[in-house]
C-alpha cells in the first residue's frame, strides 16, 4: 500500500504531465494493493497465493476525443509513458458528440473506519481456520474444499478539474463446500477482515447442508421457493445490470424501459443502492470521483430510478448519480451497492409457511435468456431441499431453472429479517432470504 | 519516448527479454538460497489494445501494458505462489520469501507432498507466426475498419444498435525453473466482430458476426482481422436482427438438431473441455467451478459419445487461441485425444496431476499434457484448455465427411442453431442449456422459417451419444473463446475450439415455449 499522500503525488504528477503535453482535460486513477488467498480441496490446502500490484489509468481528452491508457509501471517514467500514450490515442480518436466534461471538484462523505481489533489474520491464520473446517468435515466423513481470501486495496482518483478522492478498502471472504454421499453443502461469509470471520459457523452450516435429508425425487415443474441470500444476490446482480443501468435503459434493451413509476414487483419489495452501509463495503465516490449517494431503485414494488455516470447523465439529460465504472466503460453505469431491504419474518417461520416447495442454498451458472422479461436460466447447487407442509422432508437433486425474475418477484410471500453480505468488494449486495410463490424449474440433474 | 501514429511497440518492447533475464536470474538465485525443493518464475509483459464502436461513435480506444512476475515454490511439500510488479532485486527477493511463507503455511495442514512428473528441462523459444503484427497496424486503420463495419449495419431500417469491436494482445514471457527450464515466448493474438441489435416494446434480438461475444479471435496477425469481411456482413446481420423480432418462437419438443460450428465450439468448451480438466477430476476446483462427472474410474472405459466423436486437446493447431510453444510450466505444446471413437481416454493434465494419475489410475503412464497456463503474470498457473477440438468428419475415425448442404438435405424434421446467446451447465458438466441468437427450422431437407429464442437442453453423454454426422474439414474452424473463467482468484483464459457443423438426434428444444 502506497498511502494517500503518495497516491496524491503520483496523480498530481500525471496531471501536470498531461497539462505539459497540452491535454485539455485529463483523469488519472491509481489503484493497487495485495490480495492473498488460501484454497483447499480434498481436505488439504492445494493453493496458497499472493498478488501485489499497482496500476495507473490515464484518460486524456482533446476536445471530445478520448484516449485511455493503462499500465502498471508507476515510477515517473511509467507515469509519463502512460500519459503520453493516452494523449496519442486521443489524437487518433474521432469526436464523441455525447461527451461533455469530466466531473468537477467535490467533497466526500467519510466512510466508516475499521473497528478496534479488525485485522487480517495472514496465511498462517487462514491455514488454522481451514484446518478447523477440514477437521470438522472429517468427523462427518466429508470432503472439504473452499477458499479463504484477504485483501487490502487503495484507490486514488484525480482530474484536471480539481477532483481528488482517496479510498482505502479491505475485504475478507471464507467459503466452504463439503461433499459426502448425500451431496454437497455450501456456506460462506464475506466481511472486511479475516478476524471477523466465524469459521465454525461456516463449517457447521456447510456440513448441515451436505448431510441433511435423504434424496427425494423432485421432478421439474413450478414450486414455491425459499431463496437463501447467495441465491437472492445472484438474481439481484442481473437485475442491477439489466434494469436501472442507464446505458441499457436508454438503448431500450432494459425491462425497466417504460416501467419507471409503475408497480413492477410485489409491494413488499424495496431495493436501494446504498454505498454507505457499514455492513457492506462502503465507498464514498465512483471511478470518476463523483460523490456517491443512496438511490432508491425499487420502492414498495414500484420501479423508481435509473443510475448514471457523467457521460450517460449528459447524453440523456439526467443527473449524474455517481455510478461510473473505470473508463472506457462499455457496460454502462450499474448499481454496485444494492440492498434488498429485509422484512420481519424469521427464516424458520418462512419455511413453515411453504406448502410444497424448495429451499435453495444458491444458484450456479446463471445466464440471461430474455432481456425484456428478465428470463434467466441456471442450476441450483450445494444444498437444495424439498419442503412439504412447512417441513423439510428431504434433499433434491440439483434442478435447472428457467424463470422470469420479473414474474417471480411479483409474488413474494415473505422477506426474511436476516441480511447477508454477498459478492465481492467490487460489487457487494446486502440481501435477506426470500419466499417466492412461484419459480419454474425446467430440468433435473443426477446429483445434489 | 516518441510516439507515432503507428502505435504498438511498448516502451520496453525489444528490451523486454533482456530485463526478463535479469529478473529470472535474480529469482533463481533467491530460490536457491531458500532451499525450495522446486521453484519457477514466469516473468512477462502483457499488452492489450481494444477499440469498440457503437452507433458510429468510437466509445472505447484503450491500451494496456502490464509487466511483472509470478514465482511458484514447493517448500515442505506444498505449493506457494507470489506475484509482484516490483522489479527491483529487493522486490524479487521479498516475493520469493512470500511464496515460501505461503507454502509453509499450507504445509501446516497435513497432505501428501507435491510430486511432479519427470520432464526434460526444456530450453527454447517460440513465436506466434503471423504476417502483420497487429500492434504495428495503425490505430487509424483499425478505427476506420470498425466504423465502416458499424456503418454497414445502420443501412438497415429499424435497427436499434450497431457495434463493432477489435482487440489485440501480445505477451512476451520467460519461464525458468530450478530444474533448468529456460523458455522465451512471444504470443500474438487478435480478433474482432460486429453485433447488430433490434428492439421493440417486448423483445430484444441481436445478431453477431463472425461470432458472439465480440467476435472471432486467433493467435496470429492482423491479416486475420482483414479477412473476416466484417463490412460485407454488416447489412446481413442487421437484417436478421430486425427479422428476428417478428420471427416465430422456437417450437418445443424433441427434434434432430444441427449445430453450426460457432455454437458447437461453446458446446465443446463447456461439456468436454471443462469436463476433462484433470484438476477438476481430482476435486481441486470444487470450491468454485465444480467437479466433473468424468471421474478417474471412467478413464479408458466410459462411453462419452457416439463412435464418430473424436475430441482432442491440441495446442499446436494453427491460429487456435490456445496455441503456443510451451505451457506455463515448461512442457512442450502437444496434441492428445481426450475422447477417441466415443470413449473417454484422457484428461488435460499438468505435471502434478499427471503424477497423481500415474499413481492412482492403473495403467496410466502418460506425462504432462502441457495444458498449464495463467492469465498474465500475476495469477497461479493451472490447467486450462488449449484448443479442444471436435475432429472433423474426414478424420480417419470420424467416418463420412459431410457437407453442410448434404447434412441439411438429409434432415427431415430438425432445427439448425447458430451463434451462441446463452450458456449454462451444472457443476459436474452434465446438465446443460444453450440458447442461440438465431435458428432455422429444417423441413424435409430444406432450411425453412427463421426461429427466435431458440434453446436446446440435455445431459452431456446422452447428447454426444446422439451425434450421427459431423461436417468435414472444409467447414472446420478453430473458434476463439477469450473469456473462459476458472480459479480463485478468478482468471480469464483464451481457449480455442475446432468445430464443423454436426447433427444430434432427438434433442429437447424450445424450453421457453413449453
Amino acid at each position: 500500500m502506497l498511502g494517500k499522500q503518495k497516491l496524491k503525488a503520483m496523480t498530481g504528477y500525471a496531471l501536470k504531465e498531461a497539462k505539459r503535453l497540452g491535454v485539455g482535460e485529463a483523469e488519472v486513477v491509481i489503484w493497487g494493493g495485495t490480495e492473498e488467498l488460501t484454497r483447499f480441496a480434498q481436505n488439504h490446502i492445494h493453493q496458497s497465493v499472493s498478488l501485489t500490484d499497482t496500476q495507473i489509468h490515464v484518460r486524456c481528452i482533446l476536445g471530445r476525443k478520448i484516449g485511455v491508457a493503462r499500465a502498471n509501471r508507476t515510477d515517473p517514467i511509467g507515469i509519463r509513458t502512460a500519459v503520453a500514450r493516452a494523449k496519442m490515442l486521443a489524437t487518433l480518436q474521432r469526436e464523441d458528440p455525447h461527451f461533455h466534461s469530466l466531473p468537477t471538484r467535490n467533497t466526500y462523505r467519510r466512510i466508516s473506519r475499521p473497528r478496534k481489533g479488525d485485522k487480517h489474520i495472514g496465511s498462517s491464520g487462514r491455514a488454522q481456520a481451514i484446518a478447523i473446517i477440514i477437521r470438522n468435515a472429517l468427523e462427518h466423513d466429508l470432503v472439504a474444499s473452499g477458499a479463504f481470501s484477504e485483501s487490502d486495496s487503495e484507490l486514488g482518483v484525480a482530474n484536471s478539474h480539481g477532483v481528488w478522492a482517496y479510498h482505502i478498502g479491505a475485504a475478507a471472504s471464507l467459503s466452504s463446500i463439503v461433499m459426502g454421499e448425500r451431496g454437497s453443502g455450501f456456506a460462506s461469509q464475506n466481511t472486511k477482515f479475516g478476524s471477523g470471520i466465524t469459521t465454525n459457523e461456516v463449517s457447521d452450516t456447510a456440513i448441515y447442508k451436505a448431510t441433511h435429508g435423504e434424496f427425494v425425487d423432485v421432478p421439474a415443474g413450478e414450486y414455491e421457493v425459499i431463496l437463501e441470500p447467495p441465491a437472492v444476490a445472484e438474481l439481484l446482480d442481473f437485475f442491477g445490470w439489466l434494469g436501472p443501468n442507464a446505458r441499457i435503459y436508454h438503448e431500450d434493451v432494459s425491462f425497466y424501459q417504460g416501467n419507471i413509476g409503475k408497480q413492477l414487483f410485489d409491494s413488499s419489495l424495496t431495493i436501494v443502492d446504498d454505498p454507505f452501509q457499514a455492513a457492506g463495503y462502503p465507498m464514498a465516490f465512483d471511478y470518476e470521483g463523483t460523490p456517491k449517494k443512496k438511490i432508491t431503485l425499487v420502492n414498495r414494488g414500484v420501479a423508481q430510478n435509473v443510475v448514471y455516470d457523467s457521460y450517460h447523465g449528459h447524453k440523456y439529460g439526467k443527473e449524474n448519480t455517481g455510478h461510473a465504472l473505470l473508463a472506457p466503460n462499455t457496460w454502462g453505469p450499474i448499481p454496485t451497492h444494492m440492498v434488498l431491504l429485509p422484512g420481519k419474518q424469521n427464516v424458520s417461520a418462512m419455511i413453515k409457511r411453504v406448502k410444497r416447495g424448495l429451499l435453495i442454498t444458491r444458484f450456479w451458472y446463471t445466464r440471461v435468456v430474455h432481456h425484456k422479461k428478465l428470463i434467466l436460466t441456471g442450476m441450483t447447487r450445494d444444498g437444495t431441499f424439498f419442503i412439504e407442509n412447512g417441513t423439510i422432508v428431504g434433499r433434491a437433486r440439483n434442478l435447472r431453472y428457467t424463470e422470469s425474475v420479473l414474474e417471480a418477484l411479483k409474488d413474494i410471500r415473505g422477506i426474511g429479517n436476516d441480511l447477508s453480505l454477498e459478492g465481492s468488494e467490487g460489487s457487494p449486495s446486502l440481501v435477506p432470504t426470500l419466499h417466492l410463490g412461484k419459480f419454474r424449474f425446467t430440468g433435473v440433474t443426477q446429483h445434489g | 519516448m516518441v510516439f507515432t501514429d503507428r502505435v504498438g511497440s511498448s516502451p520496453t518492447s525489444g528490451t523486454s527479454f533482456m530485463n526478463f533475464d535479469h529478473i529470472a536470474h535474480t529469482a533463481l538465485n533467491a530460490l536457491e538460497l531458500s532451499r525450495v525443493s522446486y521453484g519457477d518464475i514466469k516473468v512477462g509483459q502483457y499488452q492489450k489494445e481494444h477499440i469498440a464502436t457503437k452507433d458510429g461513435v468510437v466509445e472505447a480506444m484503450e491500451s494496456n501494458d502490464s509487466m511483472g512476475y509470478g514465482i511458484r515454490v514447493v517448500k515442505d511439500g506444498r505449493w506457494g505462489f507470489a506475484a509482484s510488479s516490483d522489479l527491483s532485486s529487493a522486490g524479487i527477493h521479498a516475493t520469493v520469501k512470500k511464496a515460501v511463507v505461503l507454502a509453509r503455511a499450507a504445509a501446516t495442514v497435513k497432505a501428501d507432498p507435491v510430486i511432479l512428473t519427470q520432464e526434460s528441462p526444456l530450453r527454447g523459444t517460440y513465436k506466434t507466426p503471423y504476417a502483420e503484427d497487429p500492434f504495428t497496424v495503425s490505430m487509424d486503420e483499425k478505427v476506420s475498419l470498425l466504423l465502416a463495419a458499424d456503418e454497414s449495419q445502420r443501412r438497415v431500417k429499424h435497427l436499434k444498435i450497431s457495434q463493432a469491436y477489435y482487440t489485440g494482445w501480445k505477451q512476451e514471457k520467460l519461464f525458468a525453473s530450478t530444474q533448468g527450464h529456460w523458455i522465451t515466448q512471444t504470443l500474438v493474438e487478435c480478433g474482432g466482430g460486429i453485433e447488430a441489435t433490434a428492439t421493440n416494446a417486448s423483445d430484444v434480438q441481436s445478431r453477431s458476426f463472425p461470432n458472439s461475444f465480440r467476435g472471432q479471435f486467433v493467435t496470429g496477425g492482423f491479416e486475420n482481422v482483414r479477412g473476416m469481411k466484417l463490412i460485407d456482413n454488416g447489412q446481413r446481420i442487421a437484417e436478421e436482427a430486425v427479422a428476428l423480432l417478428s420471427a416465430d418462437e422456437c417450437p418445443g419438443g424433441k427434434r434432430d438438431i444441427i449445430l453450426d460450428g460457432n455454437q458447437l465450439a461453446l458446446q465443446i468448451h463447456e461439456s468436454c473441455g471443462h469436463a476433462t480438466e484433470g484438476d477438476r477430476a481430482l476435486g481441486w476446483e470444487a470450491s468454485y467451478a465444480g467437479t466433473t462427472f468424468l471421474t478417474p474410474d471412467k478413464l479408458g472405459i466410459f462411453r462419452y459419445g457416439a463412435p464418430i466423436v473424436n475430441l482432442t486437446a491440441d495446442a499446436t493447431v494453427p491460429l487456435g487461441l490456445g496455441t503456443f510453444g510451451y505451457d506455463d510450466e515448461g512442457v512442450a505444446a502437444q496434441r492428445r485425444y481426450l475422447v477417441r471413437n466415443g470413449i473417454f481416454v484422457d484428461y488435460q493434465t499438468s505435471r502434478e496431476v499427471a503424477s497423481i494419475l500415474q499413481k492412482t489410475v492403473p495403467g496410466y503412464d502418460r506425462s504432462s499434457g502441457g495444458t498449464v497456463r495463467s492469465e498474465g503474470w500475476g495469477h497461479l498457473p493451472m490447467i486450462r484448455m488449449t484448443n479442444i477440438n471436435l475432429e472433423p468428419g474426414d478424420n480417419a475415425q470420424s467416418g463420412k465427411a459431410w457437407k453442410l448442404s448434404d447434412l441439411l438435405a438429409d434432415t427431415k424434421n430438425g432445427i439448425f442453431f447458430s451463434t451462441n446467446k446463452s450458456w449454462s451447465i451444472d457443476d459436474k458438466r452434465l446438465n446443460f442449456q444453450f440458447g442461440t441468437e438465431i435458428a432455422w427450422e429444417i423441413k424435409n431437407g430444406k432450411r425453412g422459417r427463421m426461429l427466435k429464442n431458440a434453446i436446446y437442453t440435455g445431459m452431456t453423454p446422452v447428447f454426444w451419444g446422439s451425434c450421427d454426422a459431423i461436417c468435414g474439414r472444409d467447414h472446420w474452424v478453430v473458434w476463439g473463446t477469450p473469456n473462459c473463467g476458472k480459479g480463485q482468484p478468478s482468471q480469464l483464459m483464451h481457449t480455442g475450439h475446432g468445430a464443423s457443423p454436426a447433427r444430434f438426434r432427438g434433442v429437447d428444444v424450445g424450453v421457453l415455449k413449453r
